[in-house]
């Protein structure tokens, strides 16, 4: 679902037109007031792919005052923001850029492309939300590990051997070895490498 | 005394050495300049130089009343030693006079013993003695013991009288015992008698009886028979008896004074008497008095003028001070004084100046003192003026109202200066010249070039602001439709490309697309609506006055670079049917233009000429030239185009504009390469 909040009621309509000609769901907002509102009513749901189409000059509350205020309340983080922008307004939506929005773009704008990068916006909303998601799994999988099991993983994820982390822990080899296959079992890899990988894209996200 | 060499400004005309300024005087001599209160001697001295003067006058006074004393004893000692000559000389004449007389009766008595003589004889004798000596009043013939008694000759004179009478008869008596033992004639002691003193002289008559020839002396005949004259007219003189017991005196010219007096005893035979003097002169006070007071008075008299010197000086010295303050003061004055200071003496001569004017110049004040026009700082295509203005200062014409103008630096450079003049009066109130204060305009010309360039730029700033919040409204106007015409289109094209596409589908977006294509239409004859507004108004202008308005602008704006502006009308002009701002705004263009052109060349090739004259086919023709650099060729040919300009800060409109704007008032514009520089040229048709 996008959603296109701009003061200008022929821009969204014809947006709107325009997107339903790509078979891309949109909703349409006079004000970013209006939008507020439909988010305090509930009415957007984050986990699911989502996209803001915002425009930078509205009435009282512009679409970058939008933006931060989501961003400061840590809303819809799932949902990519792009600008519409007007002419002059590039150095602020450059601004905004860096503060993470997805993209802008200057108006009058190539209808197709603007499409094109609001499908690029779905498809990253859709990977935030997946990410997010994996996230999730893995916290609750270390959650289910004792200390003695996290402290194993520790060294094997340092990429010790068993008779080095028994030497480390004072513990017997044989221990170790049940140590590690529970672990493996929790946190559902087959192999050290697996395990890395997962607990290094943690490290990055 | 001092010197006081008082600095006083002067500015004397003519010659060279009467000129003092302040600026230029030697450090005064003496107490002018003396380190103030320095020196404690001096402190001291001060106040013991005073006490001399006044131990002078008191030794003087003194020595002066040693002298008269001196020369009063003197004196004193002169007119007694005097009194004993001329004494001694009286008791001289006295005594041989009285002893003549003796010698005279003793001689008749000794032939009246010797009985030689008659008695007539005798009597005859006996006058001519009474005759020669005055003084014998009587003579008689006594026996002794006075019993008897013959007068035999008496002074005719002094009838009446009874002189032989009045002698004692023991005075008689005594003095002729003594005759008797001395065998001489001698004198009884002197007694008195009612008519005065008198004196006995017996003379003894040798012979049968004891008899004596008397004669009785009136003393005080004597003295005055005696006694020269002269002697008498200034001396007192007395006769007395050995007891002190006065019997005669002569005091014909009156009393002695006491003061110089002398006691002699006076020896003739028989008895002593004592001659006395005394001096009518008195002391010789009033003399020394007057002496003795004059020198007091004017010793008063010099004490009194040494205050009263004093007191002039000490007026003097504090005056004197004051105006060392005040030099100082005002030295300081001038000196501190960031505005230039300049005197001129009434032939223009410079007399004083001060370190800010030197400073402004560049000047050393050694080389501006004394100096005549033209002076250093002059300009020298503008000499023609500066001497029109000192001409007109100097003949007394001079307003207080400021002057501006331009100066040279030593250096070359050349700065704005504004000048004011009064009139310089020496204490008589008389002009001696003229004090000139001179402001250094250049940073108030600087600050009004800053703000008029400031100004130019905020226009401009303005103007593109203006322009540039048009442009943006109007595209941001035009964005929204346009924006949405696209975005139905794409969709539209969009649902035609995936087929299927029905006219229900399409019709409702192609008619908003439409739709929004008028609103954009609409942008566009609004915007051209408000261009329409600015229609120029049409009225018949008079050329010269179209170019008197514009003259106060032309003025400010060759103000900078000091153009030269020449405005030239030919009569009888037709008139031009326009705009009056807008072919302001022309010329004002033109004029700018050419004043800039000139910014670069020499100053006094800055002249600026506008003229109006006949043009073609009997229409107007508006010209303006400068003395300029000239229009490169390069730049000829784009010269109208717009956007297309040789000024940094410019925007390229300006020619482009004037020629629309002519062009719109059925005139052209066209420019001209002159020999020095370039003539524009406004060609309007006549109406």
């Amino acid at each position: 679902m996008i959603h296109v909040v701009d003061d200008e009621e022929p821009i969204r309509d014809a947006l709107a037109w325009l997107l339903r000609s790509r078979d891309l769901a949109c909703r349409t907002y006079a004000s970013a007031e209006e939008f507020l509102a439909f988010v305090e009513a509930g009415g957007a749901d984050g986990s699911r792919p989502g996209a803001l189409l915002l425009d930078v000059r509205m009435g009282r509350l512009g679409g970058l005052e939008l933006f931060e205020r989501l961003g400061e309340e840590g809303r819809l983080a799932a949902w990519p923001v792009i600008f519409l922008t007007g002419h002059g307004d590039v150095p602020m939506a450059v601004e905004a850029l860096k503060r993470g929005a997805f993209d802008f773009v200057e108006k009058p704008f190539n209808d197709n492309s603007l499409a094109d990068r609001l499908i690029a916006a779905l498809e990253e909303s859709r990977r935030r939300i997946e990410e997010t998601r994996e996230k999730g799994l893995r916290e609750e999988r270390l959650a289910t590990l004792t200390a003695r099991e996290r402290e194993v993983l520790d060294l094997i994820v340092e990429g010790h051997y068993n008779k080095v982390i028994a030497d480390r822990l004072g513990i017997a080899m044989r221990t170790v070895e049940v140590y590690r296959a529970r672990v493996f079992e929790k946190m559902g890899v087959k192999s050290a490498v697996e395990l890395a990988r997962m607990l290094g894209e943690r490290g990055e996200a | 005394m001092v010197d006081f060499h008082i600095p006083v400004y002067r500015a004397s005309p003519g010659r060279d050495d009467s000129r003092v300024s302040l600026a230029t005087l030697p450090p005064p001599a003496g107490p002018a300049t003396a380190a103030p209160p320095a020196r404690p001697e001096s402190r001291v001295w001060r106040r013991v130089r005073w006490w001399i003067p006044g131990v002078i006058v008191v030794l003087l006074l003194g020595a002066t009343s040693f002298l008269l004393t001196l020369s009063d004893l003197h004196e004193r000692a002169e007119a007694g030693n005097q009194l004993v000559a001329d004494s001694l000389w009286v008791r001289q004449s006295l005594t041989f006079q009285l002893e003549r007389e003796a010698e005279a009766l003793q001689l008749i008595a000794s032939d009246l013993a010797a009985g030689n003589l008659t008695r007539g004889a005798l009597e005859a004798q006996l006058q001519v003695f009474l005759r020669r000596g005055r003084e014998s009043l009587v003579v008689a013939l006594m026996g002794q013991g006075t019993q008897s008694s013959e007068i035999l000759a008496r002074d005719a004179s002094i009838s009446g009288m009874d002189p032989l009478g009045a002698a004692p008869s023991a005075t008689i008596e005594a003095a002729m015992a003594k005759a008797l033992r001395s065998g001489e004639a001698v004198f009884g002691p002197p007694f008195a008698a009612p008519w005065g003193a008198g004196l006995v002289l017996v003379a003894p008559v040798k012979g049968e009886a004891q008899a004596f020839l008397v004669a009785v002396y009136w003393l005080e005949r004597a003295l005055d028979g005696m006694v020269p004259w002269s002697f008498a007219q200034s001396h007192e003189v007395t006769l007395s008896d050995v007891t002190g017991t006065v019997h005669a005196r002569r005091a014909s010219a009156g009393r002695g004074r006491g003061v110089y007096t002398h006691q002699t005893p006076l020896e003739i035979p028989g008895t002593t008497l004592v001659l006395g003097t005394d001096s009518l002169r008195g002391p010789p006070d009033w003399i020394t008095n007057v002496i003795r007071g004059g020198t007091v008075a004017l010793a008063f008299l010099l004490f009194w003028s040494l205050w009263a010197l004093w007191r002039d000086v000490q007026r003097r010295v504090a005056a004197e001070h004051r105006l060392r303050e005040e030099v100082a003061f005002r030295r300081a004055m001038g000196d501190s004084a960031v505005i230039g200071l300049r005197a001129r003496d009434l032939d223009g001569r410079v007399t004083f100046v001060n370190p800010a004017f030197c400073h402004m110049v560049g000047l050393p004040e050694e080389a501006l003192v004394g100096h005549g026009p033209p002076m250093p700082y002059w300009i020298p295509e503008r000499a023609d003026e500066y001497q029109r203005r000192v001409d007109h200062v100097l003949s007394g014409q001079a307003s207080t109202a400021p002057f501006e103008t331009e100066f040279r630096r030593a250096g070359g450079e050349r700065f704005p200066v504004v000048i004011y003049d009064a009139p310089l009066r020496d204490a008589d109130g008389r002009q001696t010249g003229w004090m000139s204060s001179i402001l250094d305009a250049t940073e108030e010309k600087n600050a009004e070039e800053r703000e008029r360039l400031q100004q130019e730029r905020l226009q401009t700033a303005a103007r593109l602001t203006t322009m540039g919040e048009m442009a943006s409204s109007l595209a941001h106007e035009l964005n929204q439709p346009l924006g949405a015409i696209a975005s139905y289109l794409a969709g539209s094209i969009n649902l035609i490309e995936r087929g299927g596409a029905s006219a229900e589908d399409l019709g409702p977006a192609l008619a908003k697309a439409s739709q929004q294509a008028q609103r954009a239409g609409q942008v566009i004859r609004r915007v051209h609506e408000f261009v329409r507004k600015r229609e120029p108004q049409r009225v018949a202008l008079d050329a010269g006055r179209l170019l008197e308005e514009c003259r106060a602008l032309v003025e400010l704006q060759a103000r900078r670079t000091g153009a030269h502006i020449s405005v030239e009308v030919e009569p009888g002009l037709a008139p031009i049917v326009g705009d009056a701002v807008m072919l302001e705004q022309v010329i004002l263009n033109l004029t700018r233009n050419a004043i800039e052109a000139m910014a670069e060349v020499d100053p006094g090739r800055r002249v600026l000429a506008i003229a109006a004259r006949r043009g073609e086919a009997g229409g107007t023709r508006i010209s303006v030239r400068d003395r300029g650099t000239g229009i490169p060729d390069a730049v000829a040919e784009q010269l109208f185009s717009p956007f297309f300009t040789t000024k940094a800060e410019g925007m390229g409109m300006g020619l482009s504009i004037c020629r629309s704007i002519v062009e719109a008032h059925g005139g052209k514009l066209a420019f001209e390469r002159c020999d020095l520089g370039t003539a524009f040229h406004m060609q309007f048709p006549p109406p």
